[in-house]
């Protein structure tokens, strides 16, 4: 009855999902507030009916009960019980309930969090949030039904691949799912603002936190979800540009410009087309990510089992949203009044800068992960487009971009001047070029890296100069008091900023690192940076659901023993393929990384092994950035900008 | 029953949760005054970053005449919209619309998709009688106990015929010894670990099987499994007539069963492929003799049909018919045996099309 019940409350939500489209629109373009507000109670009832959905679900995977077929299929009833539950959503449809529950989230919380709001703009807003969830919901009930059942049931499940079977799998599809997904209420915001013909500081300040929320979640997500194939898939690495990836590295960087264009929108009421735009354009790449995950149209770790009638389906929900909105930004946009004006050097205008830089990144990365697809599409052709591409396009992007942000955040409101200290600056750019020169004459050695390494503290002590510069602008008495007591949104741009460049720093280290691929016998050693490995024994053991064989090293540097490492290949039953144990040794902000190849009769392996000196700062950083998102989500403090008077008028003719 | 509750409770409150606001008194904020209202909350955020001399009276002038302006704008677009006097119909319209139309598409999905006459069926209540038992899943559980009670010698004992059975010959290697490590040799057991070894060399007699079965022969010199695999292992090594006579001599002294039958029809194939008659029919004409020979395999032919049988039986059957040259029955005898044996055939049956599109004409048909 369980199942059957969550089943039905999934049809059911549906249903209220379409009156929730049409009702409150119906009420708020005809000025009728009170049938705009049947949108919040439809809101709650349809996130209650996606929860006992979902705990439905749940609750089979946890009994395992195999007359559910999608259970059967991803679930096994010797599997460990977090590994019952979060492989729930290690399948297409699993993962899709989990999507549409995440909806149903957000659209409930626009309903808990706007009682001040206009009754149209919520009515608007959550009709068009309706409509995403009526899609969704239908896709889901239709063609990747989790709740449809098999009979006779079978005794035992197929078990979840075992790549899956890791915390990570708890995480990072929820976190990043919360950051697709968080982009939808922006987008039904901008949807609403524009239906309504509405576009103010009022709107900027109400989508704000929404997308700060989602771009928390997307950091967060992209991250742990780096670390995982770093410490999961044996190769070392932890960016590897895959079309996935991409997927979700696009609606981030188009979700980070859309944060700092809000800013300027809140502030100064400016750019608001091009805050609307960007609304639009990040949904549609979130949107864009699931159809490329669940269409077929590439394979990758990411890609779950596809059939082309789902492909279909997603494409028909791509078109009509992305294509509705752009229609219906053609034809509002031209009726939105500008707003505040900026000279060229202004914050707005360092600002600009930023938006300029992360949207061409974004298409860059647009580019080189759609077009292979399209290509083999018409002609069939297969080519490859890999990092040196996206390594060649994206970091001369990046580059500018990092160097303006602490010149950028210097900068007043509306008209700003470069002080006259920043001449100084080129003086140590350049010398910082011309040491870089002489080091790569002299040693030959990685220049990129040094200048990247240099980049990354630029930014960090940049974000700290900030602090320190604003907390001593009343003189320099109680300095340390002052500097408790800037704004949290201050704050948590220096941290946000920091961690951009701690990530740098990370990256730019990944040059230094040492790299050993041998084949070792029992008692050999091999030299790893400044660390030497011992394999000291070969050994089989057994795990809950598994039978692994580790090898035993032990780390040693110039004076001592360090630790014992032991990477493994398990097997787990009812699936034979193995799998790859990374063994791991930190030492400060760096590790020692070792991955188990070939075992040769039981007295020989081959390992690869890896010095990676400051790897931890590539996560930590992107941390930092999401805490000083979640910093600047609890300044709910009004955001104004100052702008700055022209220097010898009283008024400013241009307004 | 209690489903059926569950759907129309779940129903009607989500229903008239949705349609609840249409009954409230109160009209909510209406778009001017949340203008008015985020302008006042703008204007006191200004004067208390002037109070705390956070910013300048003149910048507190620039920025609160920008807010002014800001608000006589938004007043401009929000233009009062008269009463309308279509609103009562309106919202009956939706709420009516909403109480039909909400349930039935509610309905209709669910039972377009949804199995209302399923119970749950979580594992820990069902029952689990030998009909529920799949080969793949019994063997599953075993497998998993075996893991965890990797001393259970038993465990392996009841597990390695089942391999043997599903063509999995390596695991049956593995888990026979096991099975002689953890509970000690047995004729029975040596002969079993043997004949597993045969299978994984398709048939060979190698000669870690050899030394099996020769073990158990110490243990037991007349156990008859062993005996007749180190009579294969005499015509695998070119000693047919010899081979002929020990399975002769075994025949003799067994009882009449399936094992029985079994060795005979390995009498008969390598009568028929020597081309010397067989003692018990020697005696006979050339005629009767070919019919004695065919009547030993049509018996396993027979046997294989009514109550199936293994890989190597069913080799041994469509072997027998190609080297009695008969092509038609030969390429019958295939087919059942892939249908029979389905995905165990593994590699057993492969190559014979081969052998079968080799042979000359039609045997029947040359009689």
């Amino acid at each position: 009855m369980i199942v059957e019940t969550g089943h039905f409350a999934l049809a059911l939500a549906l249903a209220l999902a379409l009156f929730q489209a049409v009702v409150p629109l119906w009420g708020a373009l005809r000025g009728d507030g009170m049938l705009a507000r049947t949108a919040q109670p439809a809101a709650l009832a349809q996130f209650a009916l996606v929860t006992i959905a979902f705990l439905a679900l749940t609750q089979a995977y946890l009994a395992s009960d195999f007359s559910v077929r999608n259970v059967v299929e991803n679930s096994h009833s010797l599997k460990p019980v977090l590994y019952k539950w979060s492989g729930l959503w290690g399948n297409h449809e699993g993962s899709m309930l989990l999507w549409v529950l995440i909806l149903a989230l957000f659209g409930a919380g626009v309903a808990l969090l706007s009682r001040r709001l206009a009754d149209d703009m919520v009515g608007a807003t959550l009709a068009v949030q309706g409509m995403i969830a009526a899609a969704f919901l239908a896709f889901l009930l239709f063609t990747s039904n989790p709740f449809l059942r098999l009979d006779p049931a079978p005794i035992e499940g197929r078990g979840l691949n075992p790549v899956l079977q890791d915390p990570g799998l708890a995480i990072h599809p929820p976190l990043l799912y919360l950051g697709y997904v968080g982009f939808s209420i922006v987008f039904s915001f901008a949807a609403a603002a524009l239906l309504l013909g509405r576009v103010d500081a009022a709107f900027a300040r109400l989508v704000r936190p929404w997308t700060l929320a989602a771009w928390i979640a997307l950091t967060l997500g992209i991250a742990m979800g780096s670390y995982w194939a770093y410490y999961e898939l044996g190769w070392g690495g932890y960016w590897f540009w895959d079309p996935v990836e991409n997927a979700s590295l696009m609606p981030w960087l188009t979700g980070t410009a859309l944060l700092h264009s809000a800013i300027v929108m809140e502030k100064r009421e400016a750019l608001k087309t091009w805050t609307i735009l960007l609304a639009v354009i990040t949904f549609s790449l979130s949107l864009l990510g699931t159809f490329l995950v669940r269409s077929g149209v590439l394979t990758s770790v990411h890609a779950f089992a596809v059939d082309p009638e789902r492909g279909l389906f997603i494409l028909v929900i791509l078109v009509a949203f992305i294509g509705g909105s752009f229609v219906l930004y053609a034809l509002r946009a031209g009726a939105m009044e500008g707003g505040g004006l900026f000279a060229p050097l202004s914050r707005e205008g360092a600002l600009v800068f930023n938006n300029l830089f992360l949207s061409v990144t974004a298409l860059a990365v647009f580019v080189g992960t759609l077009y292979p697809l399209l290509l083999e599409a018409l002609t069939g052709a297969k080519i490859s487009v890999g990092p040196p591409f996206f390594n060649a396009a994206a970091v001369p992007l990046m580059v500018p971009l990092f160097l303006m942000i602490p010149i950028g955040q210097k900068l007043a409101w509306k008209r700003g001047t470069l002080a006259p200290s920043l001449r100084l600056w080129w003086c140590a750019a350049a010398g910082l070029a011309l040491a870089a020169l002489i080091a790569y004459a002299e040693r030959g050695g990685p220049v990129l890296a040094l200048l990247g390494a240099a980049l990354g503290a630029y930014l960090v002590l940049g974000a700290l100069d900030d602090l320190v510069e604003r907390a001593a602008r009343g003189g320099r008495a109680r300095i340390l008091g002052r500097l408790a007591g800037l704004p949290r949104s201050v704050v948590a741009m220096a941290l946000a900023h920091a961690g951009a460049g701690l990530m740098v720093l990370g990256i730019a280290a990944t040059a230094f690192e040492t790299e050993r691929i041998a084949s070792l016998r029992l008692g050999e050693r091999i030299a790893l940076g400044a660390y030497t490995l011992t394999l000291e024994g070969i050994a089989p053991y057994t795990g809950p659901n598994y039978s692994a064989l580790a090898a035993r090293f032990a780390l040693h540097d110039a004076t001592s023993r360090l630790a014992e490492l032991a990477p493994a290949k398990r097997v787990y039953l009812g699936r034979e393929m193995p799998t790859s144990e990374v063994a791991r040794y930190r030492h400060g902000l760096g590790e020692v990384y070792v991955a188990l190849g070939e075992v040769h009769e039981g007295s020989r392996v081959d390992i690869r092994a890896y010095d990676k000196p400051f790897v931890l700062l590539i996560w930590l950083g992107p941390v930092l950035m999401a805490f000083g998102g979640l910093l600047s989500l609890s300044d709910r403090r009004l955001r104004i900008g100052i702008p700055a008077r022209a220097r010898g008028l009283a008024t400013n003719p241009a307004e | 029953m209690m489903l059926w509750i569950m759907m129309l409770v779940l129903t009607a409150a989500a229903v008239a949760f949705a349609l609840a606001p249409l009954m409230a008194r109160r009209a909510g904020g209406d778009p001017l005054a949340a203008a008015l209202a985020f302008y006042h909350a703008r204007r006191m955020e200004l004067e208390r970053q002037r109070d705390a001399g956070e910013i300048g009276p003149d910048e507190f002038a620039a920025a609160g005449a920008e807010q002014a302006r800001r608000l006589l704008a938004a007043e401009r677009t929000l233009t009062a919209k008269g009463a309308d006097p279509d609103i009562v119909r309106r919202r009956k319209q939706a709420a009516l619309g909403a109480m039909l139309g909400i349930p039935a598409l509610a309905l209709a999905t669910y039972l377009t998709l949804g199995a209302p006459q399923r119970p749950d069926l979580p594992l820990a209540a069902r029952p689990t009688a030998p009909q529920n038992l799949d080969i793949a899943g019994a063997l599953y559980r075993i497998k998993a106990h075996l893991q965890k009670n990797p001393n259970d010698g038993r465990g392996f004992e009841v597990v390695a015929p089942v391999y043997l059975r599903l063509g999995r010959a390596a695991d049956a290697v593995h888990a026979y010894r096991r099975v002689i490590d953890l509970l000690g040799e047995s004729p029975a057991r040596l002969a079993d670990l043997g004949e597993s070894l045969v299978a994984v060399g398709n048939g060979i007699v190698s000669a870690e099987a050899r030394q099996a079965f020769e073990r158990a022969l110490v243990l037991d010199p007349g156990f008859a499994k062993a005996r007749f695999y180190i009579a294969l292992l005499r015509e695998q090594d070119g000693d047919r007539a010899g081979a002929l006579g020990d399975l002769r001599a075994l025949a003799a002294g067994m009882p009449e069963g399936p094992a029985r039958l079994r060795v005979e029809e390995e009498i008969a194939r390598l009568a028929a492929i020597a081309g010397e008659p067989g003692a018990a029919i020697a005696a006979l004409p050339p005629e009767a003799q070919r019919e004695a020979i065919r009547s030993m395999v049509a018996a396993l032919d027979q046997r294989l049909g009514a109550e199936g049988g293994t890989a190597s039986e069913w080799r041994r059957l469509v072997q027998a018919r190609i080297v009695l040259g008969e092509r038609r029955a030969a390429a019958a005898a295939l087919q059942r045996a892939r249908a029979a044996l389905g995905a165990e055939a593994g590699a057993a049956l492969d190559g014979f099309e081969a052998a079968i599109a080799a042979l000359p004409g039609d045997g029947e048909a040359a009689d």
